[in-house]
C-alpha cells in the first residue's frame, strides 16, 4: 500500500513519488465517470434498442391482437436463435480484423455432412456431431493456411475456401436434400423445448456469454481485440498475433458448424445451399452490435441485440402481411445503416476492418509542430 | 503594391501557434526566383509548419504576410497557393509506381477531354516536361522499374506542369533521402534545370554536404525562429552546424549530469551480434551494460530508424542475433524478446506505437496481460486498473483517467502511456525509438528524468533517435549509424556538432578519419 499510496500523489515523473517501483498494491481506483447511467442509456451506446421498441410499438399498433403475444416473441426467438449463433460465430473474427465469408458454406457443409453420416452409418448422434465440428475445425485451420499462412486477404480468402466448401457440399449430397436418421434422435437438437423455447435459443444465449466472457474478461480475448483494431502494434507488443487469427477462425468454423447441424436437426434434412441465407442477416447483426453497448468493438451482447432487431423487424413484417421477400430487404438495410452508422462514429474497429481507416492521432498542436 | 512582380517568395513576420505553444515566430525569409534555396532545422524546428503554410495548409497567425510576386496569399486554401504558382514536391513524392510516367503525369493535370484517352499526346506532354528537366527516361515503363532518380523526376515534373498556371516556386521536401548516392547528382542537374528556368527551388534538407552543393543561400530555422539567412559563400560546416543547434560546445558539457553508471564492460546485459534489417542497416554490434542509456543516432534515412524494432525482431527481413544475460532470443520474435525481458516503445507519431482504440489502461497492460492472469482464465481488471492508474499518475498522464480513450490524448501523454506500457512489463532492456518526436520540452524532461531512474536501478536503456540534443543530454555513449552502418562508437565528452558532423558526412576519407578520432 505504501508505495503506490505515495506515488498516486506524486507530482510527476520528476516528483519524489516517481522514484516508487512500478506500483502493484491494492489501492482504490478513481470512482467511475460521474454519468455512468445517462452514457449506458444514450442512443450513443444502445440506439439499437430504441429502434427494436420502436419496431415493436409500431407493429403492435399496426397488428394489436396478431403481433402483440408471447407467441410472436418466441416465433422471433425460435426463428431467429440459428442466425445469432451465426452471427456469434462472425463476431470472433471480426473483433480479430479478418472477415469470415466462409460461415455460410461451413453451415450448409455441416449439416450435410452430420445428415451423410447418419444416412451411411449407424453412428450415434452424438458421435456423428463430434464428427461434423470436428470436420470444421479442420475448415477453420484451412482458413488460417489461407490467410495466415498465405497471407491471402481473408475477404477474398475465405470466398474463395466458402466454395471450395460449396464444391465439397455438393459432392457429399449429389445436390440433393438428404433426409433419413436426421429426423430421428438427431432432431432433438434443435427440436427439444422448454415452454416453446427450442434449444438454438439456449445455445445462443450459452455462447453469448461464453464469447462475451472469452473476448472481455481474459487474455486472449483482449489480445483478440488488440489484433484486430492494430495487428502491427499488437504485434510489436508481444501478441501472438497468428496464432490468435487461427484461433479466431478455428473458432468460428467450429460455431457456425453447430449452427449448421442445428439447423438440419430442425428441419430434419440438409439441404446443400442450406446456409447461404444466413450469411447476410449474421453481418448485419455483427455489425449493428459493434456500433452498441462498446463503442466500436465487434460484441456478442451487440450482436444478439442486432439479430433481436432484425428477427422482430422480420417476423413483424410478414404478420403485417408483407411479401416473402421483406426479411431480405430489411436485412440488407440494416447491414448498409449498421456500417454507415459506425464509419460515421468516433471509434471502432469496424472501420479498421472497412479500409484500414484506422483514427489518426489528433492532429494536435504538439504534433502538427513536431514533425520537423 | 510594395513589390516589384519578380520578387518570389516574400515571408514577413510569419508566427503560428498551436494551442499554447509557438512553432513558428516571426520568422522573415525570402526566396528569390531562380535560386535555391536550402531550409535547415533540427525536428520540430517549424520547418515543416512554414512549408505547410505555404502550401495554404495552415493558416499564420494574424500579423505576418506572405507574397507571392507581390500577390499576397492571404488565405489558407491550397488551391489559392496553387494558384499563386506555389508547388510542392513531398518527401514520398505521391506517385503511383505501378504506373508509368505517362499515367502518373496524367493522374495530376488530367487525361484531357472526357472519353478516349489520348495516351499519344498525354506523352508528347510527359517528354515535352522531362525534357525540359533535360532527363531522358523510359515513359512507358512502370515507375517501380525506374531508377529513384527517375521517379523524383516524374513527380518534379508533373509538379511543374503548368496546366494550373505559371510556376513560380518549386518546394522539394527532403528530395535525396530515398535516392542512392550516385543518383543525388542526376537530381541536382534536375534542380539545375529548373533554376535556370527562372523557377525558385526551395529544398528542404538536413544533409550538410548537399546544402555546399547545391544552394545558393541557406536558412535555418530553430525553436521557431529564423536563425538568419547566409549566401552560401559565406558559409563554414562549423557555423552551420552551430547555427542549426544553437548552442556552443560549453553548453553542450553543462547539460550533462548523469554520472557513469558503476559497471564495467564485462557485465552485458544484452549482446548484440550483426544486427541487420534487410534493405535498412546491417552489422550493428555492441554490448549494453546494465544501467546504461546507449544512444543510437543517424540522419533521417540513414537506417537507424529501424534498429529499434530489428532489436525486438520486429522488423521485417531482421538477421543477426540478440543475447540478454547470454541467452540468445530465439526464435527472434517480438513475444520472445519480451519474455527474455526486451521491451520496444515506438514513438506516439508511428505506426505500431500503441492501440487508438485501446483506452489507456488497456495500453498499459497490453505488453503485460499475462500477469494478470487467474488460473482459469479470467482477468484481474481491479490489479489491472490499479496498475494502469499507478502509471498514470507516476508518469503524470493527463487526464488522469485510465479508461480514456489512448487516442483522444496528446502526443506527450500518449508518449507517456507507451513508456509505462514498457515498463509495465518489468523489462530488464528497454529501447526506445524516437521516443520524444511530437513530445514537448516539459514532458520530454519528464520521460527522460524517468527514464534515468530506472536506468539507475539496473534497466538498461537503448535511445535510437535522430534527436542529437535529446540523446547528448541523456546518454554516454552513443553510436552513430550513416547509410545503414555503424560509423562511429563515442564514448564520454559527446557533444552535438561532433555527431552531427559524423552523422552527416558523406566523404568517405573523412569518416575513417572522424571514426579513427572517435575510438581513440
Amino acid at each position: 500500500m505504501t508505495d503506490a499510496t505515495q506515488t498516486l500523489h506524486a507530482p510527476g515523473p520528476t516528483g519524489e513519488g516517481a522514484a516508487a517501483p512500478p506500483p502493484r498494491s491494492e489501492a482504490e481506483p478513481a470512482s467511475g465517470p460521474p454519468s455512468h447511467l445517462a452514457r449506458t442509456l444514450s442512443p450513443k451506446n444502445i440506439g439499437a434498442v430504441y429502434v427494436w421498441i420502436g419496431i415493436v410499438l409500431l407493429f403492435v399498433l399496426l397488428e394489436p391482437d396478431a403481433f402483440a403475444s408471447s407467441q410472436t416473441a418466441k416465433s422471433v426467438l425460435n426463428q431467429y436463435a440459428i442466425t445469432g449463433m451465426v452471427a456469434l460465430a462472425l463476431v470472433v473474427p471480426l473483433a480479430t480484423g479478418v472477415y469470415d465469408l466462409s460461415i455460410g458454406f461451413v453451415m450448409a457443409l455441416a449439416g450435410v455432412l452430420a445428415a451423410y453420416l447418419l444416412r451411411e452409418t449407424s453412428l450415434s448422434p452424438v458421435i456423428v456431431g463430434v464428427l461434423t465440428i470436428g470436420a470444421c475445425v479442420l475448415v477453420g485451420l484451412l482458413n488460417a493456411l489461407v490467410v495466415v499462412g498465405l497471407r491471402v486477404n481473408s475477404f477474398i480468402g475465405t470466398l474463395g475456401t466458402g466454395a471450395i466448401l460449396a464444391a465439397i457440399t455438393s459432392a457429399f449430397s449429389k445436390d440433393q436434400t438428404i433426409v433419413g436418421r436426421v429426423g430421428d434422435d438427431f432432431a432433438k437438437l434443435s427440436t427439444t423445448n422448454v415452454s416453446g423455447v427450442t434449444m438454438p435459443v439456449i445455445y445462443m444465449v450459452l455462447l453469448m456469454i461464453a464469447i462475451g466472457y472469452w473476448l472481455e474478461r481474459t487474455q486472449s480475448g483482449r489480445q483478440l481485440y488488440a489484433t484486430g483494431f492494430d495487428r502491427e502494434t499488437a504485434r510489436l507488443a508481444g501478441t501472438p498475433v497468428d496464432r490468435l487469427a487461427t484461433l479466431a477462425f478455428v473458432t468460428s468454423a467450429a460455431v457456425a458448424g453447430f449452427a449448421g447441424m442445428c439447423l438440419a436437426a430442425r428441419v430434419s434434412s440438409a439441404t446443400p445451399d442450406a446456409g447461404t441465407a444466413y450469411l447476410i442477416p449474421a453481418f448485419s447483426a455483427a455489425f449493428l452490435g459493434a456500433t452498441q453497448l462498446r463503442g466500436g468493438r465487434f460484441n456478442p451482447w451487440g450482436t444478439v441485440i442486432g439479430v433481436l432487431l432484425l428477427g422482430t423487424g422480420n417476423v413483424g413484417l410478414l404478420i403485417a402481411g408483407g411479401p416473402t421477400w421483406t426479411p431480405r430487404l430489411f436485412e440488407g438495410v440494416v447491414l448498409i445503416a449498421a456500417v454507415a452508422l459506425s464509419v460515421s462514429s468516433t471509434e471502432g474497429g469496424v472501420r479498421r476492418l472497412l479500409g484500414g481507416l484506422r483514427r489518426k492521432p489528433d492532429e494536435g498542436p504538439v504534433a502538427a509542430g513536431k514533425n520537423g | 503594391m510594395p513589390e516589384s512582380p519578380t520578387t518570389g517568395v516574400v515571408v514577413e513576420g510569419i508566427s503560428k501557434t498551436f494551442g499554447a505553444q509557438r512553432v513558428l515566430d516571426r520568422v522573415d525569409v525570402t526566396f528569390a526566383p531562380g535560386e535555391v534555396h536550402a531550409l535547415l532545422g533540427e525536428n520540430g524546428s517549424g520547418k515543416s509548419t512554414l512549408i505547410k503554410i505555404l502550401s495554404g495548409f495552415h493558416a499564420p497567425d494574424p500579423g505576418g504576410s506572405v507574397t507571392v510576386d507581390g500577390v499576397p496569399l492571404d488565405r489558407a486554401s491550397p488551391p489559392h497557393s496553387l494558384a499563386l504558382g506555389l508547388r510542392f514536391v513531398h518527401q514520398h513524392l505521391a506517385v503511383i509506381p505501378e504506373f508509368n510516367a505517362v499515367e502518373n503525369m496524367a493522374l495530376e493535370f488530367g487525361y484531357g477531354r472526357p472519353g478516349r484517352i489520348d495516351w499519344k499526346a498525354q506523352g508528347r506532354e510527359t517528354r515535352a516536361l522531362l525534357e525540359r528537366l533535360d532527363v531522358r527516361m523510359d515513359i512507358w515503363r512502370p515507375l517501380s522499374e525506374c531508377k529513384a532518380v527517375e521517379r523524383s523526376a516524374v513527380s518534379i515534373a508533373r509538379a511543374i506542369a503548368t496546366h494550373r498556371g505559371r510556376v513560380t516556386t518549386v518546394v522539394l521536401d527532403e528530395p535525396t533521402s530515398a535516392l542512392p548516392e550516385p543518383e543525388v547528382q542526376q537530381l541536382f542537374r534536375v534542380i539545375r534545370e529548373l533554376t535556370a528556368s527562372g523557377i525558385g527551388v526551395v529544398c528542404v534538407t538536413h544533409r550538410l554536404d548537399e546544402v555546399f552543393e547545391i544552394a545558393d543561400r541557406v536558412t535555418v530555422l530553430r525553436d521557431g525562429r529564423s536563425r538568419g539567412t547566409v549566401p552560401r559563400a559565406d558559409l563554414t560546416r562549423d557555423r552551420l552546424v552551430s547555427m542549426i543547434i544553437g548552442r556552443t560546445l560549453d553548453d553542450d558539457v553543462a547539460t550533462r549530469a548523469r554520472a557513469v553508471p558503476a559497471a564495467s564492460s564485462d557485465d552485458a546485459l544484452m549482446t548484440v551480434d550483426d544486427l541487420g534489417a534487410e534493405g535498412h542497416f546491417s552489422g550493428l554490434s555492441f554490448h549494453l551494460r546494465k544501467g546504461e542509456i546507449l544512444g543510437i543516432v543517424g540522419l533521417a534515412g540513414s537506417g537507424h530508424e529501424h534498429v529499434a524494432r530489428a532489436l525486438v525482431g520486429g522488423a521485417a527481413g531482421t538477421t543477426g542475433t540478440v543475447r540478454v544475460a547470454g541467452e540468445a532470443i530465439r526464435p527472434h520474435t517480438p513475444g520472445r524478446a519480451l519474455r527474455h525481458g526486451v521491451v520496444l516503445g515506438l514513438s506516439n507519431t508511428q505506426d505500431g506505437s500503441a492501440l487508438h482504440d485501446f483506452t489507456v489502461a488497456e495500453n498499459v497492460t497490453l505488453s503485460s496481460l499475462g500477469r494478470y492472469r487467474r488460473r482459469l482464465g479470467p482477468l484481474r481488471s481491479r490489479s489491472e486498473r490499479t496498475d494502469a492508474l499507478g502509471w498514470v499518475d507516476a508518469l503524470d498522464v493527463r487526464p488522469q483517467d485510465p479508461a480514456r480513450s489512448y487516442g483522444s490524448l496528446s502526443g506527450g501523454n500518449q508518449q507517456k502511456v507507451i513508456l509505462g506500457k514498457c515498463l509495465n512489463t518489468e523489462p530488464s532492456v528497454l529501447v526506445l525509438d524516437d521516443p520524444t518526436a511530437g513530445v514537448d520540452v516539459g514532458a520530454r524532461q519528464a520521460l527522460y528524468a524517468r527514464i534515468a531512474q530506472d536506468a539507475d536501478r539496473g534497466l538498461g536503456v537503448v535511445v535510437c533517435s535522430n534527436d542529437l540534443e535529446d540523446v547528448v543530454s541523456t546518454c554516454r555513449r552513443v553510436i552513430v549509424i550513416r547509410q545503414g552502418r555503424a560509423v562511429a562508437e563515442i564514448e564520454g565528452d559527446l557533444d552535438e556538432r561532433r555527431l552531427l558532423a559524423i552523422a552527416a558526412h558523406s566523404d568517405q576519407e573523412s569518416i575513417d578519419h572522424i571514426h579513427q578520432e572517435a575510438v581513440s
